[in-house]
């Protein structure tokens, strides 16, 4: 396609997953629902592994990539924590308002 | 048998052990057998010592037993040791060792009356057994070092047995108040054991075998190069001696000691330990021999506390507290004698008073064990038709103190007498103390006589209260006790009374080797001179007697001039001089205020100190914990704004 160029350029993949970090900070900051600040950290990790894998692509090697099986790996692990811990958050408080479960307060 | 003279010392202490360990599982035969029966085996080996020592005839009157080495370190040529663990007979340790076991023995006899019903009894006789162990310690100890680990060990005892029956408060409070009031004078027995060894190198008496370094007693004059301190070591030791042995200012704990036991009043408190100060200065007499300052003060300390525990004991109600200020009048008498330097005349009267003293204390404890615990004269009286052997012996003790001529005290009492005489010649100073020794012998005479007119003459006053006679197992150590009250002084007839020539007695003579002035004072007399000191005494001693029977067995009231003219002293010698109000004022106040200073610059300075950075901590603590808010969100932010600017400050640094 003219006007393309060949090949999209690493500095695009960068822009997007610095839009993408901003938004799940953005969101992990502004929202309240620990579901929600959930989800935007999974968007953050994301944002992260998308600018690992554009880096691998252009130095031509895998250490990037590997890096980004390891980073779904641990967010898997921590998905599941995480939400056993909402769920049990839940379960006592009867709300998931992060601003409830402040009780850890000094 | 001086082999075995250190089983003398080493039977009271089996005693002691075997009934700490299992007194409570043996019966009260069996407890009394081990405690009595140790301190009379003790007696019999040490009568055994004494009389090989006595064969030796006189050059050889000093024998030392060498135990084993104690405080030594080091070896071959560095070998030091500073005391050895030796046993020193002498003829004053062998009057002390024979004083001790022997009237040790009856006393023992007697608790076993005494005390039958009560609770600790195998306790008391651990604790009486470990007295006579440490008392036999502190007279037979070859050197100062071990002298002074008896000198604190009966301390103890005592404080262990005035506080025997410890629920009663003022029982506990009065050993509290005997042991700080010794803690005073140890304090001078301490710091004159550091000033010896600082001068001689060594705490021994005599030479050790194979030393080189001569023993105190042996060079007292090495001292003489530092006056300060040929004057200082004697008074340090009369500190102790004014707490050891009950002497102004430090004899108010002994009138309270009598809140123990009256068999421990009579043993430790009458006839042993508070002879202990006075065996301390005939023992190291020549270090005082040095010093005609420090005798003067150990001869006006004596005769000053002789006369005013006697105008105390005028005014007591409570016999045994009668019986305690009479204690303290007579040991300064005994001080009185070794401040004249006549070191023998008081281990003589030492010896004397342990006899008539446990005798009156001992018959004091029967009429208390008789009347239903009742210790006070004014509800006693008549006492003689209930319990006569009691009664009798008692008066044999009152003849003797008092000085009738005869009995034990006359001689020893009038030897002190014409000692302090005739070191007057030499010191005027000391004609002052005999006059007020004489004095005092008549005001003695007056409150035993007093003692003896309320308790056992008269009528009865004691209301409801039946008196009985005391058990055989307390009758058979008065009546020995009588039988040496009256014969124990024979041993110091002075030569006049027997026409014979010359001055110095027979125990005098025997006491020489250990006890004979080192100084240049005789003591001469002419026997014309000594007459009339004897029948001074004597005169002044019926004067009285019979003002006592005046005054408590006349008919009727007395004139209320003389009641009138007495009060104020009743009021002073009531209020016993004031000298505890005294102490009070002069030391235990200001001290308690400096303690309580201190107490508050510990609170507020100290803790203060640790309070301010327990607050300061806690301050910052408070203020991070703000941090904490508990809100993720927050933290989120924290982090963000924080990752953010490591990275900025990356970039704008790269």
């Amino acid at each position: 396609m003219p006007g393309f160029p060949e090949v999209v350029p690493t500095e695009a993949y960068l822009g997007l997953s610095a839009v993408l970090f901003g938004i799940g900070a953005l969101g992990v900051v502004l929202r309240k629902s620990a579901l929600t600040m959930f989800m935007s950290i999974e968007l953050m990790l994301n944002a992260v592994n998308l600018s690992l894998v554009a880096f691998g692509r252009q130095f031509g090697r895998l250490d990037g990539q590997v890096i980004v099986f390891f980073v779904m790996a641990v967010a898997a692990a921590e998905v599941a924590v995480g939400l056993a811990i909402i769920v049990d958050i839940y379960r006592s408080r009867r709300s998931v308002d992060i601003d409830d479960a402040s009780w850890l307060r000094g | 048998m001086i082999d075995l003279l250190w089983l003398v010392p080493v039977l009271p202490l089996a005693g002691a052990v075997a009934l700490l360990a299992g007194g409570r599982r043996l019966g009260r035969g069996a407890v009394v057998a081990t405690g009595t029966g140790s301190v009379a085996l003790a007696f019999v080996v040490a009568a055994g010592a004494v009389t090989d020592l006595v064969a030796n005839g006189p050059a050889m009157r000093g024998v030392e037993v060498h135990l084993f080495p104690w405080l030594a370190w080091g070896s071959g040529s560095d070998a030091v040791t500073v005391a050895e663990a030796g046993l020193l007979l002498d003829p004053l340790s062998a009057l002390m060792i024979l004083v001790v076991t022997g009237i040790g023995t009856l006393i023992h006899l007697y608790s076993s009356g005494y005390m039958a019903g009560d609770e600790g009894f195998a306790r008391y006789y651990a604790y009486l057994n470990l007295f006579t162990f440490s008392m036999l310690v502190l007279v037979l100890a070859n050197n100062l070092a071990l002298l002074f680990v008896g000198w604190e060990l009966v301390g103890f005892c005592s404080w262990a047995l005035i506080g025997f029956w410890f629920e009663r408060k003022a029982a506990a409070a009065a050993g509290q108040k005997a042991f700080i009031t010794n803690r005073v004078g140890d304090l001078g027995v301490l710091a004159a054991l550091f000033l010896v060894w600082a001068n001689w190198g060594t705490f021994s008496f005599h030479a050790l075998p194979g030393s080189t370094l001569p023993g105190v007693l042996d060079d007292p004059a090495r001292v003489l190069a530092t006056p300060l301190v040929a004057l200082a070591i004697p008074l340090l030791l009369l500190l102790g001696v004014t707490g050891k042995s009950a002497q102004i200012p430090l004899f108010t704990w002994l009138p309270d000691a009598m809140e123990g036991p009256t068999p421990v009043s009579a043993l430790i408190h009458a006839a042993t330990m508070v002879t202990g100060g006075v065996y301390l200065v005939a023992r190291v007499h020549p270090l005082f021999d040095q010093s005609p300052e420090a005798q003067l003060v150990l001869g006006t300390t004596g005769a000053v506390t002789a006369f005013v525990a006697a105008t105390i004991a005028t005014v007591q109600v409570d016999v045994k507290r009668v019986l305690a200020y009479s204690t303290v009048s007579q040991l300064g008498f005994m001080v009185l004698g070794l401040g004249a330097g006549a070191y023998g005349a008081a281990a003589f009267h030492l010896m004397t008073h342990a006899f008539f003293k446990a005798l009156l204390f001992l018959g004091a404890g029967a009429v208390i064990h008789g009347v239903a615990s009742q210790q006070d004269l004014r509800k006693m009286g008549g006492l003689i038709r209930y319990m006569p052997v009691t009664a009798w012996t008692f008066i044999v003790g009152w003849l003797a103190i008092i000085g009738v001529p005869g009995l034990s005290g006359f001689f020893s009492k009038d030897l002190i007498l014409a000692r302090a005489f005739g070191r007057g010649l030499v010191d005027p100073a000391f004609l002052v103390l005999f006059g007020v020794a004489l004095v005092t012998v008549g005001i003695t005479a007056f409150y035993m006589s007093r003692l003896v007119f309320l308790a056992f003459l008269g009528e009865y006053r004691g209301g409801s209260v039946h008196p009985h006679e005391a058990p055989p197992s307390m009758l058979v150590p008065l009546v020995v006790l009588a039988i040496g009250s009256i014969g124990a002084g024979w041993v110091g007839i002075p030569p006049f009374l027997l026409g014979e020539a010359g001055h110095a007695t027979v125990i005098e003579q025997f006491l020489a080797p250990a006890t004979l002035a080192t100084g240049t004072w005789e003591g001469t007399l002419d026997h014309s001179t000594e007459w009339i000191i004897t029948g001074l005494s004597v005169a002044i001693t019926l004067a009285g007697a019979g003002l006592a029977g005046v005054a408590y067995l006349g008919e009727g009231p007395i004139s209320p001039v003389v009641t009138e003219l007495v009060a104020p002293f009743r009021r002073l010698f009531a209020g016993r001089w004031f000298v505890d109000e005294a102490h009070g004022a002069l030391v235990i106040r200001p001290l308690a205020r400096v303690a309580s200073f201190l107490a508050s610059v510990d609170v507020g300075v100290v803790d203060g100190a640790v309070a301010l950075v327990v607050a300061g901590v806690r301050g910052i603590g408070a203020l991070l914990a703000r941090l904490q808010s508990g809100y993720v969100r927050g933290y989120a932010v924290t982090m963000l704004v924080g990752a953010v600017a490591v990275v900025a400050s990356a970039w704008a640094l790269r």
